[in-house]
């Protein structure tokens, strides 16, 4: 398979910001007030699971500091995803092979001249 | 996963370095190949960036739309000319600052490394040219030698060799010489770091020159000099119209050509291509300063 260190740099790349993004979003909204919302009395969906993101408390300032760096982090993170991407996709150059043949002779010529 | 990614790329990228004769002369140390690993990252993002930008390039709304004296002088002029500054020079010029460079660092006892890369612009895009020449990228410093050791298409070559493929591509194709400095705001670094990209319409920045519009994107400087076509030379042929990368060049009613200086670069490709030399070059009244020359003129080392 041609480029497959770019492939596998592509696709770490993309699953990270997956895996990192889905975590991060389900931790903020685990801490949210949405899932307050969702917190009926008389039925089995009480949600009291409220994780820390790496030991990183979340919610004590939930509207001022955790959604912003959470919108922040999406971009940053929609960033790495097309760069992964865009890694992943990319083709192998088209460099004929009298081009290099023509270089590396042009090459040759020059640093035997310099020598003389 | 950080341990896993650096074992796969130093496995990935252990063939590369047997492959050239002129190769296993820098890196086959422990600390060499480490270094392959943040060249490599660094190539990807710089790959992947010129993907993005030419994806933004290619979008109309992007220049016309209301974002356009927004993003565009943002990314133009906040964050390209931090990065890096790149200048547009005659072939004259080019090759008298890589003499210059050579005959300076010769003058310190150490050796100008220079590499010959695959153009970057097209391995954005996929678009090679089955015409013009595809390397068409030189690095010219340190650096030189992390980008051969990534990617196997990178060759170094001499710098005589490099001074000697400007002339000869001048003259076949028609190819804006674009110097890079990365950094200028650090002349210690900048000294060391320069490349040289010999552009087409294919490349993001010609492109984005192209559409940039007055507030647009403006990510290269324009050269010293404005292109003015003699009208007792000139015989209409019109290839200098073809060959414009900024279609500077138009046509006015009377089949008679005629350069607008508000968008001549003073590249002089036009003056190269001019069979009868009815274009020459005069200076332009206001030019940009031009960072690299200054920098390649008091140049310490390499």
């Amino acid at each position: 398979m041609s480029r497959l260190k770019e492939r596998i740099v592509g696709l770490l790349l993309v699953l990270f910001v997956f895996v990192f993004g889905i975590w991060y979003s389900l931790c903020i909204f685990a801490n949210s007030y949405i899932s307050q919302g969702l917190d009926f009395p008389c039925s089995n969906l009480n949600i009291d699971w409220q994780p820390n993101f790496f030991g990183i408390p979340l919610l004590n300032e939930y509207w001022t500091l955790a959604l912003p760096l959470y919108v922040l982090i999406l971009v940053v993170l929609f960033i790495i995803g097309w760069l992964g991407f865009a890694t992943f996709q990319i083709g192998e150059p088209k460099i004929s092979e009298e081009e290099m043949k023509h270089l590396k002779e042009l090459d040759k010529a020059m640093r035997n001249k310099k020598e003389k | 996963m950080t341990i896993m990614l650096i074992a796969i790329l130093s496995s990935s990228t252990s063939h590369i370095i047997k492959k050239g004769d002129d190769k296993g002369k820098h890196g086959n140390s422990f600390l060499s190949k480490l270094y392959r690993i943040p060249m490599l990252i660094f190539e990807s993002i710089m790959t992947s960036f010129m993907r993005m930008l030419m994806w933004f390039v290619d979008k109309d709304w992007w220049f016309k739309g209301p974002f356009r004296r927004i993003f565009p002088w943002f990314l133009g002029t906040g964050v390209i000319k931090i990065l890096y500054a790149g200048e547009v020079y005659t072939t004259e010029e080019t090759v008298a600052i890589l003499e210059n460079m050579l005959k300076k660092t010769e003058e310190k006892g150490k050796e100008l490394h220079v590499s010959l890369t695959p153009c970057v612009c097209r391995a954005a895009t996929n678009n090679w040219s089955d015409e013009m020449p595809n390397m068409t990228c030189m690095h010219f410093g340190r650096n030189a030698i992390g980008f051969d050791k990534v990617d196997k298409y990178t060759i170094l070559i001499s710098p005589e060799t490099a001074i000697q493929l400007v002339k000869e591509y001048a003259f076949k194709w028609p190819f804006v010489h674009t110097l890079f400095g990365f950094c200028p705001s650090s002349p210690e670094y900048f000294n060391k770091e320069i490349a040289l990209c010999f552009c087409h319409h294919h490349c993001a920045t010609i492109r984005c020159e192209i559409k940039r519009g007055k507030n647009g994107l403006h990510p290269i400087k324009k050269a010293d000099h404005l292109a003015v076509i003699s009208n007792d030379l000139c015989d209409n042929c019109a290839i200098c119209y073809d060959k414009c990368p900024f279609f500077a060049i138009i046509k006015l009613k009377d089949n008679k050509l005629e350069v607008n200086h508000d968008i001549c670069f003073g590249c002089g490709v036009c003056t190269r291509f001019c069979p009868n030399d009815a274009i020459k070059l005069i200076d332009r009244p206001e030019s940009e300063s031009h960072f690299i020359r200054k920098e390649v003129l008091k140049l310490k080392s390499y």
